[in-house]
């Protein structure tokens, strides 16, 4: 009796849980396509100022982080395709053990998929270092800039990560750990 | 021109499906509705996944065991944007029942007292063991449950056996 007690609680919550996977899926389908039209706008807008603009004060390096800019987006673009099309293509009607493990391969804080994402990020960092060390170079050595864009580019990401960690936290995680939950219970004999 | 075909064929096996097999969504729907009207509501859920995913039906299970996983699925509210209560509602008419427990040796107040301890002891089962409760109540088979589920067939036969026990030591603690 005891055993049931217990598990009302946790039942209660995982139903409840688990029934969002639907809202949500459909919310996150939305926001990576957004995403992908922000990016996509991002490579016209960076390409036309840094690699097509004919302006004659453009340096090579700006034209290079330029270059480096429009392959970063072109990732992100990439990315939030792929999430996306996994968001689009969910087959509720599944068997239930399938639909769970997708869910769970989908609510995860890391996929092996988001290498492209630190990619984007260091060749955004190459290019906002190759187009701030023009303006700097009188004040810094070539280290020393390095190293304080570094140092800044570190906290920007690091906050970054710390606002998409609470969000994943606070959002996904409930359904992810739901979905191991259920998983475990039905690979349990 | 094309689509339109397509759309009637599409209609056609659609309307084939649900004449064939009306009375297994129906079955399933009842469990989880409190009265005519929210089963009604349940049913036409279903139906409506069933239109929307009829294209993905590739027929690498059968087709019942497709229209249970859509029915189950629309009832646990895997699809929804809704939360649905998931909780069940047993029917005391309901004959499978008695795979449950025995109601032939119970004056009719006890069977009403048993019959209620029953529902709230399925109501704390896990989704999982709910989903397989209700398939059992529907006489489906345990290979039928196993394809629903995506598990093997002697994990549903040893869960199965396992929520009778469960089931029946619930009731017999309440002395019935």
């Amino acid at each position: 009796m005891k055993i049931m007690k217990k598990d009302k609680t946790n039942n209660m919550d995982l139903e409840s849980l688990i029934s969002e996977l639907g809202s949500k899926d459909t919310k996150y389908k939305k926001m990576m396509k957004r995403f992908q039209i922000v990016f996509l706008i991002f490579i016209f807008l960076y390409a036309g100022l840094f690699i097509i603009n004919p302006d004659s004060d453009l340096t090579i390096y700006d034209r290079i982080a330029g270059v480096c800019y429009v392959v970063a987006f072109t990732l992100f673009t990439m990315q939030f395709r792929l999430l996306h099309k996994k968001f689009k293509q969910v087959n509720y009607f599944d068997p239930v053990k399938k639909v769970l493990e997708e869910a769970e391969k989908r609510y995860r804080l890391w996929n092996k998929n988001q290498l492209l994402i630190g990619v984007a990020i260091l060749c955004i960092d190459a290019a906002s270092i190759l187009v701030m060390f023009d303006r700097f170079n009188e004040r810094w050595t070539l280290w020393e800039f390095i190293l304080i864009v570094q140092l800044l580019y570190v906290l920007i990401i690091g906050i970054g990560f710390g606002f998409g960690y609470l969000r994943w936290r606070n959002e996904s995680r409930p359904i992810w750990l739901s979905a191991k939950a259920l998983l475990k219970e039905l690979e349990e004999e | 021109m094309n689509h339109f075909i397509r759309m009637n064929k599409k209609e056609e096996q659609f309307r084939k499906i649900i004449i064939d097999n009306e009375n297994k969504i129906q079955g399933i729907c009842k469990y989880y509705s409190i009265n005519d009207s929210d089963q009604q509501d349940m049913y036409q859920e279903v139906l409506i996944n069933i239109w929307k995913s009829i294209d993905s039906f590739r027929g690498d299970a059968q087709l019942s065991t497709w229209i249970y996983r859509v029915a189950v699925n629309t009832a646990m509210g895997f699809a929804n944007k809704e939360i649905r209560r998931q909780k069940i509602f047993l029917d005391q008419k309901d004959s499978s029942l008695q795979y449950l427990i025995d109601v032939d040796e119970n004056t009719a107040k006890e069977k009403e007292k048993l019959f209620q301890t029953l529902e709230n002891q399925i109501n704390q089962l896990s989704v999982i063991d709910k989903i397989i409760i209700t398939l059992v109540l529907e006489s489906v088979n345990h290979k039928e449950i196993a394809s629903v589920i995506g598990i093997t067939e002697s994990n549903v036969r040893v869960k199965v056996h396992r929520i009778k026990l469960e089931l029946k030591e619930a009731l017999k603690s309440f002395n019935l």
